[in-house]
């Protein structure tokens, strides 16, 4: 092992929990997230020297997983059409007998949100980070990324009452009522 | 019941402290085996792109060539597997059937052999082609020396940095001390010669040239006269005569100076008169005559 990947991994061991997170979350019902984190890691070994902060680690490999996906979609697009046609078709490829039922269903609920917003979602709720990164990272405004927040917590709410009260799939929230 | 706030927050809740499914090893060991990976094909690449290199890839092909001759050899010759275990006699009476095999086949009019020899004519063809330009080697060309040139030594910087000051420093002199142009014509060389200017006249080395003194620097016309008659260039009898530079050409009485002159006229009428041969563009003629009316030729 080169002393360039000593590194690289020694940057990214405390923060494999936080980004493996994100890219389940974000792949949900698309493709295997272990591919998006392979694509994302190797990407980023490769641009590991321009990389000014270690501090910024976890934001550059978002910053690069968000690229990626966004290059795939474009592709995507292009052959199959958009991702909201098809989503209701997929099948959850990163079932878990071991993840919690009810985060598979808000995984499946963030899965049926425009790419932007489920985004947004993932990175603010799930990965905990600020909006102000989440600008940077989405090269947009700070205004923008809070309506897709609001926006997208509205669409994630009904989604997920519709599904509880049709009855096809009952999400266990720990005894409360959704 | 539509879902709540509270109740979308712990569903986030219950989403950021879910372990994650691929372990830390899973994802170390996959990102470095595609490390490992991509530089292989990185190396891969080079390596063959270092292969593909001209004088290489044209070596290749040529062994690659050579072989597959071998080969068809190999292939077209009847009992190619048993030669090298033949005796010499019975080399002798392979070659004996061979021989009339061929004829028989040539008698025949059988074109699969010709065909073969065609090709392998081909390639050898393209064989003699190609190594050539595989072993083409940039060609030392000797540095060709000039030829049928005539070198002319011209005066060095030091000694023309000498004589423009000398003229410098008399000319300026003729000029305040002159009351008119005539007078300063007539009298352009002081009287006053500096300790240096005579040293430097009398440091000439050259034996050939004059010792261009006082009396001979004061009466320039003369000085190139009395030269010209010790060089036999003009006939002291002859009362007329005349002299003229025009292109770096020295000319005496229409005759070109020849060349054995050309050096030390050149510096004498630089030295004397300020005239510069070297220059293209100067131009200078001179004609003398001191003889009695009517005695002149032509």
């Amino acid at each position: 092992m080169t002393n360039k990947q000593k590194e690289f991994l020694k940057l990214y061991e405390p923060v494999h929990a936080d980004f493996e997170r994100f890219c389940r979350a974000r792949v949900f019902g698309d493709m295997d997230f272990r591919d998006l984190m392979n694509e994302t890691l190797m990407k980023a070994f490769e641009k590991f020297d321009t990389l000014r902060s270690k501090e910024a680690f976890l934001h550059f490999l978002f910053g690069i997983s968000v690229r990626v996906l966004a290059n795939n979609h474009r592709k995507k697009k292009a052959v199959v059409g958009t991702f909201e046609a098809i989503s209701p078709k997929l099948e959850d490829t990163n079932a878990n007998t071991e993840s919690k039922t009810e985060v598979h269903f808000l995984h499946k609920a963030l899965a049926e949100l425009p790419e932007v917003q489920r985004e947004a979602i993932i990175l603010f709720e799930i990965t905990g980070f600020s909006i102000k990164e989440i600008a940077v990272l989405q090269e947009s405004s700070e205004t923008s990324v809070k309506q897709r927040l609001r926006r997208g917590r509205l669409k994630l709410r009904a989604i997920l009452t519709f599904n509880s009260s049709d009855g096809q799939s009952e999400p266990n929230t720990g005894g409360k009522t959704l | 019941m539509s879902l709540t706030n509270n109740e979308l927050d712990h569903l986030f809740q219950e989403a950021r402290e879910e372990q994650p499914i691929a372990d830390y090893q899973e994802t170390t060991r996959a990102f470095l085996a595609a490390t490992i990976a991509i530089s292989g094909g990185v190396l891969a690449t080079k390596s063959l792109v270092g292969l593909f290199k001209l004088k290489t890839f044209l070596a290749i092909s040529g062994v690659v060539v050579a072989t597959t001759t071998a080969v068809v050899l190999n292939q077209s010759s009847p009992e190619g597997g048993n030669e090298t275990t033949a005796t010499p006699v019975a080399m002798e009476e392979e070659a004996d059937e061979q021989r009339d095999e061929i004829v028989r086949h040539r008698m025949v009019g059988d074109t699969v052999r010709q065909a073969v020899d065609t090709s392998l004519q081909l390639i050898i063809e393209e064989l003699e082609v190609v190594i050539p330009i595989a072993a083409e080697e940039p060609e030392i060309v000797p540095a060709k020396e000039p030829k049928g040139l005539i070198f002319i030594r011209e005066p060095s910087k030091d000694e023309k940095k000498s004589i423009k000051q000398h003229a410098l420093a008399i000319i300026p002199k003729c000029k305040s001390q002159s009351s008119s142009k005539s007078e300063c014509q007539n009298n352009w060389r002081s009287d006053e010669y500096s300790e240096a200017e005579e040293e430097y006249y009398a440091s000439e080395k050259d034996l050939s040239y004059p010792n261009l003194g006082k009396k001979e620097l004061k009466k320039p016309y003369k000085t190139l006269r009395q030269e010209l008659i010790k060089d036999r260039l003009i006939d002291e009898d002859r009362c007329c005569w005349q002299m003229s530079i025009k292109k770096q050409k020295i000319r005496v009485n229409n005759d070109r100076l020849p060349d054995v002159f050309y050096e030390k006229y050149a510096r004498l009428l630089d030295d004397l008169l300020d005239v510069d041969v070297y220059d293209n563009d100067s131009y200078w003629n001179w004609t003398s005559c001191h003889c009695q009316e009517n005695d002149c030729e032509g």
